[in-house]
């Protein structure tokens, strides 16, 4: 393979025909690496049914209703279809959801360190849920009744919204977003939300404390076919909807000026990127609490290896976000098992020092 | 086929503030227009109004269209525009970069071709593959003038015959002076093909080389237009800047070259 990038003018064909290969190579180098975090994440789901304390081998999964009635088979199917797969499932859309969130948030933000945890988006979804956990029977009942299921991942959509559009209301003044105010106003708001949240610790029952409990860190352990049925048309339309956006996104790296004059309606582009990150961490925090660093690393880690574009980066993001999310969970609930540890401990333990990582090496332009 | 760029009593605020006030004027494509001025005279609020990316009160017509009421796509299929500095947020490649500026799809080879020359054009070629983020600030520039090129090949042109425009916002402030010639030759090439320039400049030398027509703003205001002859004098000037300015002639070509007057001098 010759890459002929030659400085020199005289060798103008040459160049033409050696540089071709390097830049198809780079689009080929993405694809390449989607068709790749594809089969991970296939084998990573895999794996996951498979490993437990209950070891099912990975025939069990094809023929799971073959004649042997046997208890054990049962059990096997039981295993399965109603605890670990709505668990992988719902770790991959959350992962997913959480991954492409901190991808279209960062761009949002023209920084790598926006992510749905660090400036409060998922404070203030955990808020929304938090009263519906401890007051949808009461206060709250009669908009309960109306969304059934729905209740939690919506008051989570509006509550991760509201915080969202505060945020970038705060931060941005007449068009540039500081990244310094962003962060500052999220741990305002987030001191906020959570002094509500408290609140509300305080009027709780103990049931009601048990699930707040479990947000705090963040769990799949509550999968279940119901919790998916709630959350995915939320993740699943807003993970669609920013799939249009790349363009946009990719021009906003130069800035809202730019963007402009490149032909992108700006204030349109972020008004649907904060309404679909809002919906999509709203619905994940519903069903799963508040699991950190996986819209940092994950975005981060691809930059690095298969570059910035977005049109490539989504949807990796994606994939390994719901690839890792899988990977962690089953990790959380195998290394201490029987017992369990919440896969926020996991994702925080090996996030937070790729956070400092990054603000470490990259000082300036990137950083702060 | 001549087209024009014209702006009506154009005023800009912002607060309070007024930064442009009743300016009139028009731009001819074929031609080089030049604004010049202080810095805070208004002539980056004057771009920016002209290429529709802020507020204002009067009209802007670039040909047939309605500047404030265009979509920002059909504002990008018909002017590119360049601004002072870019910088990413992300690290993209150079191709990458340039590749912004392709708003048309069209066959991938196609598209690749065509950025490949753009980038011949400002002599970045062989910076293709490279990291966006390691150029010099000036290789940066004229990346960013490949990309603008390239927006400006690819733009299909509803009006057929409607030729674009390039506004450029001091195109030539971080370059050297090889690569100031470079720019202000294909500034003046596209007018030739054409297409009209309108440019923010603060090389007085390079205005009176390159431009048709200059603009002279001060404190938000057009004190003075026309020619390079009728506006690169030394009255004008010195007005326009509040500091004294000598204007003399290049002896072979009669373009007026300028020496601002040190003050200790």
């Amino acid at each position: 393979m010759t890459i002929g990038v030659s400085d020199s003018t005289s060798h103008q064909s040459d160049n033409q025909m050696g540089l071709s290969l390097p830049l198809w190579s780079r689009d080929v180098r993405a694809r390449f690496a989607i068709l790749l975090l594809t089969a991970a994440l296939a084998v990573t789901c895999l794996w996951s049914l498979a490993t437990g304390p209950i070891e099912i081998p990975l025939t069990a999964l094809w023929a799971p209703n073959s004649q042997s009635a046997s208890a054990e088979a049962m059990r096997n199917e039981i295993v399965l279809y109603d605890i670990r797969l709505p668990r992988v499932v719902l770790g991959a859309l959350v992962g997913g959801a959480l991954a492409i969130s901190g991808a279209v948030l960062q761009g949002l933000f023209r920084n790598p360190l926006a992510d749905p945890g660090i400036v409060g988006v998922s404070a203030g979804a955990g808020l929304g849920a938090a009263s519906f956990i401890v007051l949808g029977t009461t206060t709250l009942a009669p908009i309960t009744a109306i969304l059934g299921i729905y209740a939690v991942p919506v008051a989570a959509f509006v509550g991760g919204l509201a915080t969202t559009y505060l945020l970038y209301r705060i931060g941005t003044r007449g068009g540039i977003t500081s990244i310094a105010t962003l962060l500052l106003a999220g741990i305002a708001l987030g001191a906020l939300t959570g002094a509500a949240t408290g609140l509300l610790v305080n009027v709780a029952d103990d049931q009601q404390l048990r699930d707040l409990n479990f947000w705090g860190l963040g769990s799949l352990a509550g999968a279940s076919w119901e919790k998916i049925l709630a959350a995915a048309p939320l993740i699943g339309g807003s993970m669609i909807a920013v799939l249009f956006l790349t363009r946009g996104l990719n021009a906003l790296m130069m800035g809202e000026a730019a963007a402009f004059h490149v032909g992108i309606k700006v204030q349109r582009l972020k008004n649907i990127a904060i309404i679909c990150v809002a919906a999509a961490t709203g619905a994940s925090v519903a069903v799963s609490g508040g699991i950190g660093f996986v819209g940092i690393v994950v975005p981060h880690l691809l930059r690095l290896t298969i570059g910035a574009d977005y049109r490539y980066l989504l949807p990796a993001s994606g994939l390994l976000g719901a690839s890792l999310l899988i990977l962690a969970d089953t990790v959380s609930r195998t290394i201490v098992a029987p017992a369990e540890l919440p896969i926020g401990i996991i994702t925080a333990v090996t996030g937070a020092p790729f956070f400092l990582w990054i603000l470490l090496r990259k000082k300036g332009p990137m950083g702060f | 086929m001549t087209h024009k760029l014209s702006f009506k009593s154009l005023s800009v605020s912002i607060g309070n503030h007024r930064i442009l006030h009743n300016v009139s004027g028009n731009c001819l494509s074929g031609t080089v227009t030049a604004v010049i001025g202080a810095n805070g005279a208004g002539k980056s609020t004057l771009l920016k109004a002209l290429t529709g990316e802020i507020a204002y009160l009067g009209t802007v017509r670039l040909g047939e269209l309605n500047v404030a009421a265009c979509s920002p796509i059909l504002l990008a299929l018909h002017r590119g525009v360049l601004p002072q500095q870019t910088s990413l947020a992300f690290p993209l490649s150079v191709d990458e970069v340039v590749r912004l500026g392709q708003i048309v799809p069209a066959d991938e080879l196609v598209l690749q071709t065509r950025r490949l020359a753009a980038l011949e054009k400002v002599g970045m070629q062989a910076f293709v593959t490279r990291q966006y983020h390691d150029l010099s600030g000036g290789e940066q520039q004229r990346v960013q003038m490949a990309r603008v090129l390239a927006q400006m090949e690819t733009a299909c042109d509803p009006f057929n015959e409607n030729p674009k425009w390039l506004f450029l916002d001091e195109p030539v402030s971080s370059l050297d002076i090889r690569h100031q010639i470079q720019i202000m030759n294909i500034a003046r090439e596209f007018a030739n093909r054409g297409g009209g320039v309108f440019a923010i400049m603060h090389d007085l030398n390079l205005t009176a080389h390159y431009a048709d027509q200059v603009l002279v703003l001060k404190g938000g205001q057009l004190i003075a237009s026309g020619s390079v002859s009728e506006t690169v004098e030394s009255n004008v000037l010195s007005e326009a800047y509040d500091h004294p300015v000598l204007v003399n002639r290049t002896p072979p070509s009669e373009v007026p070259f300028v020496l601002p007057l040190a003050s200790h001098a």
